[in-house]
């Protein structure tokens, strides 16, 4: 059940991380790892604190308690950090009143290390005028303008802040095909979130679940998928059951009882009168955000429990 | 930087800059009119020089009474959008995640427009000299005693225009939103007005006192009046209120008339009229600009701060 991490370096890492806005915690407690090279979906009902995790780890927001870091350095304001990662935020903030070609100045001026060449092609290929004023742009051009301006930094870590939302499923189609192209050739990390989960169900490879603050599950998606199991039998069974399994939801109906139940890798050997069946992603997600106490994450490494 | 300070405030920066240059020119046409005014010393009565030099003067004259609010303009449109718009648009998101970290990102944009303020504001203070320069020797010329000659010309332009900016900078760091950073700026820079030219210019340097014995010589020209005080008999000194009050108990009667007056001198009291001479000007310009200039680079010291711990 636990991920066993190689000897690579995380590329974000949070640890007893806490973040209180004057009297509420926006999050509380979060301890995640994620390796470098993965594309991660961070999921959760709105208020959940996606945005204020994605905000803390881009060192736009100062932890309360815990420590955020990212390939191994304490986040903060460092423009060493700043240059490694890049982030583009809920609705995609940019200047309205420059064209497009202010806008990758804007991203040559403040960066380091900038790949003017690939944003003007990015931006050709996409057909869009490097002379158009960023406000008269369409939603779906403006999204792609935001994403060349992130990818075009060459970040060893994208962070994307609901890159779907408010765009039209043709448009939701060409920025995720973008990403996901210039993920499988220059291999970055890539951490996204959104509120709809079917958004990332083709696209991720590990899962982050965040539930009023609190990290509920982060771990590889094939792997989730494959130690988690549906199980369905009798009623009267079910307490049994229940107890030698982490049981994440519990359906019960006079005779029948539905578990949704974490099986690690070991082979189940059930009573012949319930019957299994994989778990899919979204169900899986939905069981988990139901019940707020159930949880899996991987076993804290020596190194980040220090 | 320098190129993304430019292309955000290019607008204000360049409408700044063009309204002096309108004005200049004003001055520039106006005060070559008044090359030919004849001056004091010259022949002719003297009332009649002073009237022929305001005539000419006038319009320029009415027109610098409201141009001491002109810094407020500055705190509105160079200051308090630079953050507050950026929070209103949430592209400080953006800004403040490239590779340049917010406190340097503020930090250069301060450098660059205060400096722009604060050459803004020299011209400006040069410009009014100036003109006033042309009408030297006549009453027009009152840059010491009068609040706007005073605080449009020398250095004190500068100092006010910097500070109005750092109040709006820092208005916008502490509200987050630009309209409500612009009232919060007038309403600051106007009570420092008020403050200032009610209040503290008068007190920043003790006033010598006339009582009409020969200082004479420091009496002449643009004397700055403080107001007057009453040295009674036995050394105290009443202000107009108090001596109003002791008259009417020591010389009963006789007040609000010039009997009233003889009677309390009779009896020994003293009044004395409290003024700076003209040659204090320069030390008050550098008194009020360096002021401004510290309360300046204070809120700028906050904005920064609070930009770099505050949450985006």
């Amino acid at each position: 059940m636990t991920i066993e991490q190689g000897t690579d370096m995380p590329a974000f890492e949070t640890t007893g991380l806490g973040v209180r806005y004057r009297r509420n915690w926006a999050l509380r407690d979060c301890s995640v790892s994620v390796p470098a090279g993965r594309v991660v979906a961070l999921v959760g009902p709105n208020g959940a604190g996606k945005t204020t995790l994605l905000h803390t780890l881009v060192g736009l927001l100062a932890p309360t308690a815990g420590t955020a870091r990212l390939f191994g350095h304490t986040v903060g304001q460092s423009e060493e950090l700043l240059a490694r990662m890049a982030f583009v935020a809920q609705d995609k903030p940019l200047y309205d009143s420059f064209t497009v070609a202010d806008t990758l100045r804007f991203g040559k001026r403040l960066n380091l290390s900038w790949d003017d060449e690939f944003a003007r092609r990015r931006i050709a290929d996409l057909g869009i005028s490097l002379r158009h004023k960023v406000g008269k742009l369409s939603g779906g051009q403006q999204a792609q303008v935001a994403l060349t301006l992130a990818l075009a930094k060459r970040p060893e870590l994208l962070v994307l802040d609901e890159p779907l939302a408010n765009l039209d499923p043709l448009a939701r189609d060409d920025v995720m095909r973008a990403l996901m192209g210039t993920v499988a050739e220059t291999g970055m990390t890539v951490l996204l979130s959104s509120h709809v989960v079917s958004d990332l169900l083709n696209t991720c490879d590990w899962l982050v679940v965040l539930n009023g603050g609190r990290v509920q599950v982060s771990g590889d998606l094939e792997e989730l998928l494959a130690e988690h199991r549906v199980l369905s039998g009798p009623a009267e069974l079910a307490d049994g059951l229940a107890r030698r399994l982490q049981v994440v939801s519990d359906t019960r109906s006079d005779r029948q009882a539905t578990l949704l139940a974490h099986v690690g890798t070991e082979r189940l050997t059930l009573d012949s009168r319930w019957s299994e069946r994989p778990v899919g992603l979204e169900e899986l997600v939905l069981a988990y955000l139901r019940s707020p106490e159930a949880s899996s994450l991987p076993r804290p490494s020596l190194a980040t429990s220090a | 930087m320098l190129w993304l300070t430019w292309r955000q405030h290019r607008v204000p920066v360049l409408v700044t800059f063009g309204f002096l240059a309108l004005l200049g020119l004003l001055m520039l046409i106006n005060g070559l009119g008044a090359a030919d005014l004849p001056r004091t010393g010259a022949s002719g009565p003297e009332m009649m020089l002073d009237m022929t030099a305001q005539r000419q003067a006038e319009p320029l004259r009415s027109v610098l009474e409201f141009l001491i609010l002109v810094p407020a303009l500055v705190g509105l449109f160079w200051g308090a959008p630079l953050l507050g718009r950026e929070f209103d648009r949430k592209t400080q998101l953006l800004a403040w995640t490239q590779s340049v970290s917010r406190g340097r990102w503020l930090a250069m944009k301060l450098a660059t427009l205060g400096t722009l303020v604060v050459v803004a504001g020299l011209i400006m203070g040069t410009m009014t000299s100036l003109w006033l320069d042309s009408y030297a020797g006549t009453q027009v010329d009152t840059r010491f005693s009068q609040v706007a000659p005073f605080t449009m010309s020398g250095i004190a332009p500068a100092g006010w225009w910097l500070f109005a900016f750092a109040v709006g900078v820092a208005s916008g760091a502490l509200l987050r939103r630009t309209m409500p950073a612009i009232a919060l700026t007038l309403a600051v820079f106007v009570i420092a007005l008020i403050g200032v030219v009610g209040f503290a210019r008068d007190y920043y340097a003790p006033p010598l006192q006339d009582d009409g014995q020969g200082n004479a010589d420091t009496l002449s020209g643009d004397v700055r009046s403080v107001g007057r005080t009453t040295i009674a008999p036995d050394g105290r000194e009443l202000d107009a209120a108090d001596a109003r009050y002791e008259q009417a108990s020591v010389c009963p009667g006789k007040d609000q008339s010039l009997a009233g007056l003889e009677c309390m001198k009779a009896l020994g009291y003293r009044e004395i009229a409290l003024y700076h001479p003209a040659d204090r000007y320069w030390r008050f310009q550098w008194t009020e600009a360096g002021a401004l200039s510290v309360l300046a680079v204070g809120l700028g010291g906050f904005a920064v701060r609070r930009t770099v711990r505050q949450r985006p």
